[in-house]
């Protein structure tokens, strides 16, 4: 698997998270149906530089990236192939995402940032969310606005609309068809964020809700780590027990997680 | 109501035999269970029953992107003041974030260039901006003063577990953390509270740029 981290957010986490969400979700519907059919998974994470996105297969059992096909060299925020988060709603200059061609000459945020003016509808949810976020500031003026609204909302349309196309192409390459979608939230996102996403993600894959699925990213983040890095944290049979604390210092949140590990010889996450 | 405000996760594993809880938290204090598999582990409810109650934030906003934002909000400030009102073209700005974002892991606390100001010459407009070391470390410790209070206060939670005769071992990850300001506060709160050094993922995954 490739790994690479770039300057913004948590890429290490959000790379591995992707593989990640993936071997969470297989192993879930395994528990749930119990016969290994041929499963492929599409995992979505999207960071505040940038959307990183793959598919997992069951048969043969795989991992593969899913790329921007156009590639961006201006930025040296995130790695070519990823897709740029960066929306332009602000302006009616042209199309509200742009993909990997970023025009510098126009006011740009991070869709990530977009579900904070899209889900909090009270400007004083809102408003507390701005001390936390406070890039997220920039939307506050025009929250009210509908044709504003309408236009942040087709920002991530885009966003997702070219993770798709991009998928599609490589489904078409390989073969295979997505049987469910694996999406990564921030920890403190609550059930409207979720709602708001599954709702895009249905428009846009045009695919039932009953096979979208959320996972935490430090969650992510930490089975990946376990699963695929036991060695590099000295998890062996010999400490068959260990609680561990995961903690995520992305760009945008700080999130952490607590595990108790035990029993290397057996699965350590048997979700 | 407040449970649809305030939807916090927070997930234990034992992974043997698998139980694996969700736990709802609400902005009161108030714990949900939900136990989404097979209950197998005897030990498994203690333990969230030990975490649960001080767990009420599972996350919080703050990060390297903020400090970036702050300063940035800084810059433009400064040429507004400057050019008695006329703002900075995205592209301009757009420049001067991408040259902070480049020195960020050596400016701030902590960091190599941590007496150095930040300084950005634009070429058109002609202006020259510098912002001050002191208010350079500043920016960075406000943009992540609700993240490390967090980690602190997880850090000594945790170590609470260390009675029961079991390591205990605390994984950091994140674009934030490569800050050395970020690996000497949290290596600080773990000597507070006599846990082991933290391991960094980027240490062991290794940096690729």
């Amino acid at each position: 698997m490739r790994e690479h981290v770039g300057q913004e957010g948590s890429p290490i986490a959000n790379v591995s998270q992707q593989a990640q969400s993936g071997s969470l979700l297989v192993n879930r519907r395994v528990w749930a149906v119990d016969i290994l059919t041929s499963v492929s998974n599409l995992s979505i994470d999207i960071g505040s530089s940038s959307t990183r996105a793959g598919i997992f297969t069951l048969d043969p059992e795989q991992f593969m990236h899913v790329e921007c096909r156009t590639k961006d060299h201006s930025s040296c925020r995130y790695q070519p192939g990823e897709f740029s988060s960066n929306c332009y709603p602000f302006d009616d200059n042209g199309p509200t995402y742009l993909g990997g061609q970023p025009d510098p000459s126009r006011q740009s945020i991070s869709a990530k940032f977009i579900f904070y003016a899209l889900t909090n509808k009270s400007d004083a949810i809102f408003r507390r969310h701005m001390l936390d976020y406070p890039p997220a500031e920039a939307l506050q003026h025009r929250n009210r606005e509908p044709a504003f609204r309408a236009r942040l909302r087709s920002g991530l349309v885009g966003l997702l609309t070219t993770v798709r196309d991009s998928a599609r192409q490589l489904c078409k390459v390989m073969n295979f068809s997505i049987q469910s979608i694996a999406l990564t939230i921030p920890a403190q996102w609550n059930l409207d964020f979720e709602a708001l996403y599954r709702e895009l993600v249905v428009e846009v894959f045009d695919c039932s809700p009953d096979t979208i699925f959320f996972y935490t990213e430090v969650e992510a983040l930490a089975h990946t780590l376990v699963t695929n890095h036991a060695g590099e944290l000295d998890l062996s049979v010999e400490h068959p027990e260990l609680f561990t604390l995961f903690m995520d210092f992305g760009g945008h949140n700080m999130v952490r997680t607590y595990n108790v590990l035990r029993g290397l010889s057996h699965t350590l996450f048997n979700i | 109501m407040s449970y649809a405000v305030c939807h916090t996760r927070f997930l234990t594993y034992e992974a043997q035999n698998s139980g694996t809880y969700d736990i709802l938290l609400s902005e009161d204090g108030g714990a949900k269970f939900y136990r989404m598999n097979k209950p197998h582990g005897k030990k498994l409810a203690c333990t969230a029953q030990l975490l649960a109650p001080v767990t009420n934030q599972a996350g919080v906003g703050g990060g390297s992107e903020s400090w970036e934002y702050k300063l940035g909000q800084l810059c433009f400030g400064e040429y507004l003041h400057h050019s008695s009102g006329s703002e900075l073209l995205p592209r301009s700005k757009r420049d001067i974030l991408e040259d902070f974002n480049v020195k960020k892991r050596k400016l701030g606390p902590d960091a190599p260039w941590h007496d150095r100001d930040f300084i950005h010459e634009l070429q058109e407009p002609q202006w020259k901006v510098r912002i001050h070391a002191s208010q350079v470390k500043q920016l960075c410790k406000d943009a992540l003063r609700q993240p490390l209070l967090l980690a602190e206060q997880q850090i000594k939670i945790f170590s609470q577990l260390g009675g029961r005769g079991v390591p205990l071992m605390i994984v950091v990850s994140g674009g934030s953390a490569k800050h050395p300001y970020v690996q000497e506060q949290l290596k600080a709160y773990c000597e507070k509270y006599r846990l082991p050094v933290p391991r960094f993922s980027h240490d062991f995954i290794g940096f690729f740029e």
